[in-house]
């Protein structure tokens, strides 16, 4: 009897890490099967890089998730806000720095207009979210004409190119805005009442808290992370084309789900989501070290996120049978 | 008195329960009762925890008894289910609807026994009809194919009572059915009921409006702490010895106490003028003083939930005026209400109080986080200051602010909701049903944590259907009927039996 309470609350602690355990298990896995090549450091900055535009919109996207959203339009905000800036440097000639202004004005616009249309207007945040995906994807294409847009200063590639301390600049936005975002959610009021947003709404209104002004600033925060992810991709590849943030939705939610982030509202948080993303890539990338065919491994990324979510149930259940016992 | 022995039973007797006790926890909830069942309308009646619903209960299935027998049409019978109660031919309609809004009046009445086709489709045509002559039973012009939430409440409920007679049962039981109807749908349904027992159906019929039942009703049960009081013909029953049997005592007469006359006056912090709200508050006046714990006390239904939702910014579909230290105040959400000094629990405590994922500590600083935080970052000192004399005020148990809300029990869950409002700012508290769903332990401590709260200065109003509970505790209590305040009394004056009598009374 005893002994199985004690081999429950192992499982229950493991499983309450369980990204970073999935994460070392993957890691490990991948080394002995690719002899070590993924855990070499420049295979390692390489991941880290990947993971960068992902896990940064994975920040923004815990947000709204805590608060029993869902912001589908990220892709398209991302890819719009580059559109918006490389037109405004190559056909207008504006300077680089002012372009990063008006483009994070374009983020946290589209944000400002979920958030209004969510929290004041009662929309279901897929329907509207996914309805501002295609709309800003249809604007972005209809300006580039099915075009690349070559010729961005090479200001522009400090975001996706440059190191600082080993690091290229968008790893270290990541872990920037990571730690701001972590400290947001633990220790600000604002994060606070997220989270009691999430566990219950209709109390969180009743006690007081402004649901719809933090609502609106969630997804806000999450389109603005979405512009800085666009920011470092178009860094990366220093042109802008419709293709960027195509599909990324779909992978900062699953980054999310993996880390740990309930899609139930109230519970997980950035860094769990970070995590997430690490571990996608992780196994991104040692599939493309072990040659496995591109098919098999969007196969296994679904597979990876079934396995996720089934051990997130267990540890639910898990945690409900010790309350029980109490 | 009729005892209940020697009734003379003109039908055949349905459904017996001999000598029927169940016990909660050491506590008899029914004690030897006895109930005979025939072919007419049989009304339970009694106080919040007389034994109704378990007798219900057990009556249908969902409760075993721990002694007796139930006998039904001659032969003993043991329901191990509600479902197994069904087949045996109990029936039950719920006080809240059970039915499904979105989804048509006939797949309500059908599912799960859709008329098909040789194909294996649904034949709707032939659901259509089959659900018409249902409602043809009840005389019922009900449109077949309308979704049932089309419906006005009144006739979802008779939707309702159609269904339960498809089965064909031998005792059908009525739960509060007229609780959220107008007077002009209650005549309605009291045809209806008559209907159903002309079809030759027991019907059992549960109500806490004491006219209704004795219009209505062939016999009449009472039950009062888990004892059966009396069972007799409605006709020989007055509405006197009806409360004496509820309550155990003689009701007063004297209609003179009811008056308040030696209460305190305070200065007033609140002033309600001539609130109306459409058929669920009729021109309710009335003041709440500095320091003062006022009841404010009614049946199910009455009223007083209502006040405290128009008080706290939740309801704005009201006319009348609500003076907070002398100025006018109306308030479209919580956040308004809060920031004029008033505090709410409301009566769910699940739905609206809760926040299931955050520890008792931040359950309790939810409504002062902006005091808790300089620039936006929370003071982790600050909310230790906040959180532990709150803690030792309400005696929380065991005292530990990191555990996850959701795995303390009732009592202290609502403790912590409550506890929630003590801060600086909140100098109204409105506490709807304050002791529900709490532990027996906990009911005096809240009402302590209510008194000291009144002694240093907060002002706060006590809605309840609670009658005996909440009078000793309150310095006013105010009396709601049906919407209409209909009386204020001096709690050191009267019983808490007057108050009843009152909100009880009806007339038409």
């Amino acid at each position: 009897m005893k002994q199985q309470s004690i081999l429950k609350k192992a499982l229950t602690n493991f499983s309450r890490n369980g990204a970073l355990v999935i994460l070392v298990i993957a890691v490990a896995a991948f080394a002995v099967l690719t002899k070590g090549k993924n855990i070499s450091i420049s295979n390692i900055i390489n991941i880290l890089t990947q993971v960068s535009s992902v896990g940064i919109m994975a920040i923004g996207m815990t947000m709204v998730i805590i608060d029993r959203g869902i912001d589908l339009s990220v892709g398209g905000v991302a890819c719009l806000s580059v559109v918006v800036a490389a037109v405004g440097m190559v056909k207008i000639g504006l300077p680089w720095y002012v372009c990063i202004v008006f483009m994070i004005i374009t983020g946290l616009l589209i944000g400002f207009l979920n958030g209004i249309l969510i929290a004041k207007l009662k929309m279901q945040p897929f329907i509207c979210t996914m309805a501002m995906l295609k709309t800003t994807q249809g604007i972005a294409y209809y300006i580039m004409q099915g075009k690349t847009l070559f010729g961005l200063p090479e200001q522009w590639a400090f975001f996706g190119q440059s190191k600082f301390l080993g690091l290229p600049i968008c790893v270290w936005l990541l872990i920037v805005l990571g730690f701001i975002a972590f400290l947001i959610l633990k220790f600000s009021r604002f994060g606070r009442e997220l989270y009691a947003m999430g566990g219950n709404p209709q109390a969180a209104w009743m006690a007081g808290i402004n649901v719809n002004l933090n609502r609106i600033a969630a997804y806000m925060i999450s389109s603005f992370c979405a512009t800085v992810a666009g920011l470092i991709i178009s860094s990366r590849i220093m042109c802008a084309q419709t293709s960027i943030g195509d599909g990324s939705e779909l992978d900062a939610i699953a980054s999310a789900v993996i880390g740990g982030v309930s899609m139930a509202g109230g519970e997980g948080g950035v860094i769990g989501a970070i995590i997430g993303a690490i571990i996608i890539s992780v196994i991104n990338n040692g599939l493309n070290l072990m040659a496995v065919s591109p098919y098999l491994q969007t196969v296994i990324k679904g597979l990876v996120i079934f396995f996720a979510v089934i051990f997130d149930i267990i540890r639910r259940r898990n945690m409900e049978q010790l309350k029980a016992n109490q | 008195m009729m005892d209940a022995g020697d009734e003379i039973l003109s039908k055949e007797t349905i459904v017996q329960l001999q000598n029927i006790s169940k016990k909660f926890g050491g506590v008899y909830a029914l004690n030897g009762v006895d109930f005979d069942l025939s072919n007419e309308i049989h009304s339970i009646v009694g106080h919040n925890g007389a034994g109704k619903s378990t007798l219900v209960k057990i009556l249908m299935g969902a409760l075993t008894p721990d002694e007796g027998k139930i006998i039904l049409k001659g032969n003993e019978v043991q329901f191990s289910s509600p479902r197994n109660a069904q087949s045996n031919g109990i029936a039950m309609v719920w006080q809240e609807l059970a039915g499904f809004p979105n989804i048509s009046v006939t797949e309500n009445l059908m599912m799960q026994r859709f008329i098909r086709k040789s194909s294996g489709l649904i034949d709707w045509k032939s659901n259509y009809e089959q659900t018409y002559e249902y409602l043809k039973r009840l005389d019922l012009d009900i449109d077949p194919k309308l979704p049932m939430g089309k419906l006005p409440l009144a006739q979802q409920q008779l939707v309702e009572f159609a269904k339960a007679l498809s089965y064909n049962p031998s005792v059908l039981i009525l739960d509060e059915p007229t609780s959220a109807l107008s007077f002009s749908e209650q005549s309605v349904l009291y045809d209806k009921v008559r209907v159903i027992r002309d079809q030759g159906v027991a019907v059992v019929y549960i109500s806490h409006k004491l006219e209704e039942v004795m219009m209505l009703s062939d016999r009449i049960t009472v039950l009062r702490d888990g004892h059966k009081i009396f069972t007799t013909d409605a006709g020989n029953l007055t509405k006197a010895d009806l409360i004496e049997g509820i309550i155990g005592q003689k009701p007063s007469t004297d209609r003179s106490i009811s008056l308040s006359t030696g209460i305190v006056e305070r200065p007033p912090v609140l002033e309600v003028q001539s609130l109306n709200k459409n058929r669920l508050l009729h021109n309710v006046s009335f003041n709440l003083g500095q320091g003062e714990v006022l009841g404010i006390t009614g049946l199910s239904g009455s009223g007083t939930t209502e006040i405290g939702k128009v008080l706290f910014g939740l309801d704005q579909h009201y006319t009348g005026q609500i003076k907070l230290n002398g100025e006018f105040v109306s308030f479209t959400n919580p956040q308004e209400a809060i920031a004029s000094g008033i505090g709410y629990v409301s009566n769910n405590r699940k739905e609206d109080g809760l926040i299931p994922n955050l520890t008792v500590g931040d359950n309790i600083v939810i409504t002062s986080l902006k005091d808790m935080a300089s620039a936006g970052v929370i003071r982790k000192h600050l909310i230790d200051e906040r959180i532990h004399p709150i803690m030792d005020q309400i005696e929380l148990r065991p005292r530990n602010p990191q555990l996850l809300i959701s795995s303390l029990s009732g009592g202290n869950q609502q403790k912590v909701i409550i506890g929630r409002w003590m801060r600086d700012g909140t100098n109204i508290l409105i506490l709807d049903e304050p002791t529900r769903g709490v532990d027996v332990g906990a009911i005096d401590k809240i009402y302590d944590t209510i008194r000291h709260l009144a002694a240093s200065g907060l002002s706060v109003i006590v809605l309840s259907s609670e009658f005996e509970e909440v009078f000793p505790k309150v310095d006013r209590m105010l009396v709601m009927n049906r919407g209409h305040l209909v009386g204020e009394l001096d709690p050191s004056k009267t019983h808490w039996e007057n108050a009843f009598e009152m909100a009880s009374h009806y007339e038409n």
